[in-house]
């Protein structure tokens, strides 16, 4: 299991797709505001002022760190957001899977009605790009432990 | 530090920079919300209308104000209903507001629009619709059908 999760080709895979998919989900986000906030809104797990402060500041984050992944810098700050706000999406997703609460997932797209509902396909999804995140997190913190030990960082 | 204080002080940095990039972005971009507005009525547009809870949808139907079930036609018969809404599809919105519109208030009183809860946008559509149609005072209860069934409120099913 170690070695393969030490496979360099394995982790530039996971980090190359991780930071793909999450430049392509924050941009529709960020060019409509309003529209994401109210798809956050949905989700009934935070008021209106927090709900419109997280919408404001998510697709940044998910555009700043999937580009840092791509170019190779930041990868341990970057991948550990990505995995912390993949734990939080799967989270409000089962939550509301649970509560019976069908809606737009908010995943890629702002549209109404044209973006996925929520499922287990998309828990799927999100579980499969934590683990993705943790193999990035892993790897960048053994290189950042071995830069440290030899006083390069 | 840790490694891992590092790495966490790092993606915090990460944060800041992108809460302030997205506030101002939010601002100078067309399509921005204002940080208290509501998300529901910087979307539809609404500029009159109010959105409701549960409570107070209920005291709405207590002093009698008309509910409008913006749902097809079938969630409204088979699945069941707010007792006594009235059905207006907002897809066929053209088609049956004209045959329900006797059946409305007059546009100066108060009218509440529902479907099914948070994410479904039917009632917000239809909100946006009676408003062009000259209603002054359209409201919005948000939780919709599921939650007044959850609640076990008066409800009826016309179909079986």
């Amino acid at each position: 299991m170690r070695k393969l999760l030490d496979n360099r080709w394995l982790v530039l895979g996971c980090r190359l797709v991780l930071g793909a998919v999450f430049v392509y989900a924050s941009w529709d986000k960020i060019q409509h505001p309003a529209a994401f906030a109210k798809q956050v809104y949905n989700y009934q797990m935070l008021p209106v002022i927090p709900s419109n402060l997280f919408a404001m500041t998510l697709p940044w984050i998910e555009l700043f760190a999937g580009v840092a992944l791509i170019i190779g810098v930041l990868k341990s700050e970057s991948s550990l957001l990505l995995s912390v706000l993949l734990a939080v999406f799967i989270g409000a997703i089962s939550l509301n899977l649970y509560r019976g609460v069908n809606l737009d997932c908010g995943c890629f797209s702002t549209a109404a009605g044209e973006g996925r509902s929520i499922g287990l396909h998309t828990v799927a999804q999100d579980v499969g790009l934590l683990a993705a995140g943790l193999v990035v997190l892993r790897a960048a913190m053994l290189e950042r432990r071995r830069d440290t030990a030899v006083g390069t960082d | 530090m840790t490694d891992w204080g590092r790495t966490a002080l790092g993606a915090l940095g990460i944060v800041a920079c992108a809460a302030a990039v997205g506030i101002v972005h939010n601002r100078v971009s067309g399509e921005g919300i204002g940080i208290t507005q509501h998300p529901v009525q910087a979307v539809s547009n609404l500029e009159e209308s109010w959105f409701l809870d549960t409570p107070a949808a209920k005291k709405k139907w207590d002093d009698g104000v008309t509910f409008v079930d913006a749902r097809a036609a079938d969630f409204y018969l088979y699945e069941g209903h707010i007792a006594g809404a009235i059905s207006l599809p907002v897809l066929e919105f053209d088609s049956v507001f004209p045959l329900v519109k006797d059946r409305l208030p007059s546009p100066d009183e108060e009218i509440v629009c529902y479907c099914s809860g948070f994410g479904c946008e039917e009632s917000t559509e239809l909100a946006r619709r009676l408003t062009e149609a000259g209603y002054r005072l359209v409201y919005v209860y948000e939780g919709g059908w599921p939650e007044w069934s959850e609640a076990e409120l008066p409800s009826e099913v016309e179909g079986s």
